[in-house]
């Protein structure tokens, strides 16, 4: 299903680059290269157990993602009043942000509450390839977390899973997100 | 004059607060802050109070909130109210010649290079209920970019 018009995407993607220009850049082989040895150790260290490595990294996504959408917000002076604008924000605006390649989004459902991320382009397995013994591993499990973690601060429960990578052999790398709950603002007094 | 600055989280929590003497130094000094039990009760009137205004505001108004800033004054301070999107609220209190709009750009600069930076940027700060801000030097650089604002010299005694 098409969402928004040619003008809207033209305007997400102007802030997308205005938010990268305003970011501070590192070496983009370091960055890949530490973190193609992190999932390297957390093989190591669980013995190889790809289903244990696809949770921690997860895991060490959610916990990025909760600290890095507030200087997502904070530079990119995005709203995410929507769960549609939300899309936009992390594909065009996020991905750009923090990786230097947007997104984009697809394959919204009838009732708005699941779309798909594609990635032309994943700078995180650059120089990766998949040997046969890890062919249950999604490499890139990290960025689920980070969509996760970002968009429960902003009050959106969801589920955020790979469903393709071209690192398996997949024809395109698209991760999916699942609204689950709008959560409610939970700010009182504090009576404990 | 700014008299003091509170920063809530989403659950309520305070987890910073400062407070400038008649001269604008820090009152505390520059180590980190601490809450006092004195402190805590009215942090609790604070949160209360602006968990109340804003669901009055809610209840009131038909369409949904613009960037739900406000301020609120009193004969002795105003209150100058900023919320962003991950629920962080920000408060300071100034003297009530400050023009209502006076905060609102200092707010932006204060979330966006400095708390993002010094607090959510920090490992030992975590986003959750009861973490406050342990991070000494987000106090410090506060005060220095609140205590360059016209608004912060105006009226002190001395400079």
């Amino acid at each position: 299903m098409q969402r928004g018009t040619r003008g809207e995407a033209h305007e997400w993607a102007r802030k997308g680059d205005q938010a990268f220009k305003e970011m501070e850049k590192i070496n983009a082989e370091l960055f890949i290269v530490t973190y193609g040895s992190l999932v390297m150790q957390l093989l190591d260290d669980s013995g190889d157990n790809v289903e244990d490595v696809n949770q921690q990294l997860d895991t060490i996504g959610y916990r990025i993602g909760v600290r890095l959408v507030d200087e997502f917000l904070a530079k990119s002076q995005v709203q995410c009043r929507s769960f549609q604008e939300t899309a936009n924000a992390v594909a065009k605006v996020g991905f750009k942000m923090f990786l230097g390649v947007p997104a984009s989004v697809h394959n919204w459902t009838e009732d708005s509450k699941c779309y798909s991320l594609v990635l032309d382009e994943n700078p995180l397995t650059s120089f990766t390839e998949l040997p046969e013994k890890y062919s249950g591993l999604w490499f890139s499990n990290v960025l689920p977390g980070v969509i996760r973690g970002a968009l429960e601060m902003v009050l959106w429960k969801t589920e955020v899973k790979f469903v393709k990578d071209q690192l398996r052999g997949d024809d395109a790398t698209e991760i999916r997100v699942t609204l689950l709950q709008h959560l409610k603002d939970e700010f009182k007094q504090d009576d404990d | 004059m700014i008299f003091s600055c509170s920063i809530f989280n989403r659950y309520g929590t305070c987890i910073f607060h400062d407070e400038y003497d008649k001269k604008g130094r820090r009152v505390r000094g520059d180590g980190a802050w601490v809450p006092t039990a004195r402190e805590d009760d009215s942090f609790k009137l604070t949160a209360g109070l602006i968990a109340s205004v804003k669901y009055f505001i809610t209840s009131m108004s038909k369409s949904a909130l613009s960037d739900g800033f406000f301020t609120f004054q009193t004969s002795a301070y105003k209150c100058h109210y900023f919320e962003t999107q991950t629920g962080y609220r920000l408060a300071i209190l100034t003297e009530p010649g400050v023009p209502m709009n006076a905060m609102r750009g200092p707010f932006q600069t204060i979330y966006s290079s400095i708390f993002v930076e010094k607090v959510c940027k920090d490992p030992a700060y975590q986003h959750s209920k009861h973490c406050v801000v342990t991070n000494p030097a987000f106090g410090q650089t506060l005060h220095r970019y609140l205590a360059q604002l016209p608004m912060f010299k105006s009226n002190r005694e001395d400079k």
